[in-house]
């Protein structure tokens, strides 16, 4: 099952899937995550099935579904 | 030496047909390029040519009535004459503007299309993450409730805006209002997107940077 990371910019949103037994796939999707993070987006671990969602610091190959937001500021 | 103190249109020259002259008061001429002055104290001789430029300058008389012989074209400097009538463009340079015209349509269309893209993806995102009961009153209201992760208060969050748009409930009243939000050139369901998941996941961090009003 390929799991997915959506990066928001201007354009509404971004997708990436990659499956985690494929090598290269997981180097694509971390390295498009670890330049997200550089740029200042913030990274969520989508719960499913009841489970809570939280933030994530690090890239985990293994979270079926992530999404990186913008820093929110206060207006 | 004559200054030159305003300039008029070939269509104003139809309404000056009489003129009081005195001191201080202005009279019409219309001149034509070469120079030469039309024997009349009308502004509208022949417009044939459709080089005629039209200015005004200063009575110079005595008298009362205006005659050519006031004003030669030695008292205005080629200078000074400066037509407001538009200058006649060329075939080459109407299709010049025709086409830059065209082109900054063309831009604004697709920069309109753009933009309508990706309200509609951040829409279908945000829809992805709500719950059935979220969605159901979102469809219906244009606005959801979450929950913050901590405290469990109910936090109404309504897309249409993007900034104080996140409303903490008591009960069916509103309590405050919140301001904290992504920058304006997201897409406005992006921005709810990350503020729902910010108050269900980090709720302290969102009531940190957010800015608290009365309700």
């Amino acid at each position: 099952m390929l799991h997915e990371m959506q990066l928001m910019d201007t354009t509404g949103h971004t997708s990436l899937t990659w499956d985690p037994d494929v090598e290269s796939e997981v180097a694509t999707a971390r390295a498009a995550f670890e330049d997200a993070k550089k740029r200042g987006l913030q990274a969520f671990h989508i719960g499913k099935g009841g489970r809570q969602s939280d933030r994530m610091e690090t890239f985990d190959p293994q979270a079926e579904k992530m999404v990186l937001i913008p820093q929110l500021r206060g207006g | 030496m004559i200054t030159v103190a305003a300039y008029f249109s070939l269509s104003d020259c139809t309404n000056a047909t009489s003129t009081t002259c005195g001191a201080g008061s202005f009279i019409y001429y219309a001149a034509f390029v070469d120079g030469t002055t039309a024997a009349t104290t009308t502004c509208c001789t022949s417009s044939a040519n459709s080089s005629i430029y039209v200015y005004c300058v200063p009575y110079v008389g005595t008298g009362t009535s205006c005659t050519a012989n006031t004003i030669t074209p030695n008292h205005v400097t080629q200078a000074m004459v400066q037509p407001r009538v538009q200058p006649q463009i060329t075939e080459e340079e109407r299709e010049r503007l025709r086409v830059l015209r065209e082109e900054q349509q063309r831009q604004a269309a697709e920069e309109r299309r753009q933009r309508e893209a990706a309200m509609g993806r951040a829409k279908s995102l945000l829809l992805e993450h709500l719950n059935e009961h979220q969605r159901e009153t979102f469809e219906r209201n244009g606005w959801f409730v979450v929950e913050g992760g901590k405290s469990k208060k109910q936090y109404r969050i309504n897309p249409a805006a993007h900034a104080g748009n996140v409303t903490e409930m008591n009960g069916d009243k509103p309590a405050h209002s919140y301001c904290a939000h992504i920058p304006y050139q997201f897409p406005s369901f992006d921005n709810a997107l990350a503020q729902k998941l910010a108050l269900e996941v980090d709720e302290h961090a969102f009531l940190k940077v957010a800015n608290k009003r009365a309700a």
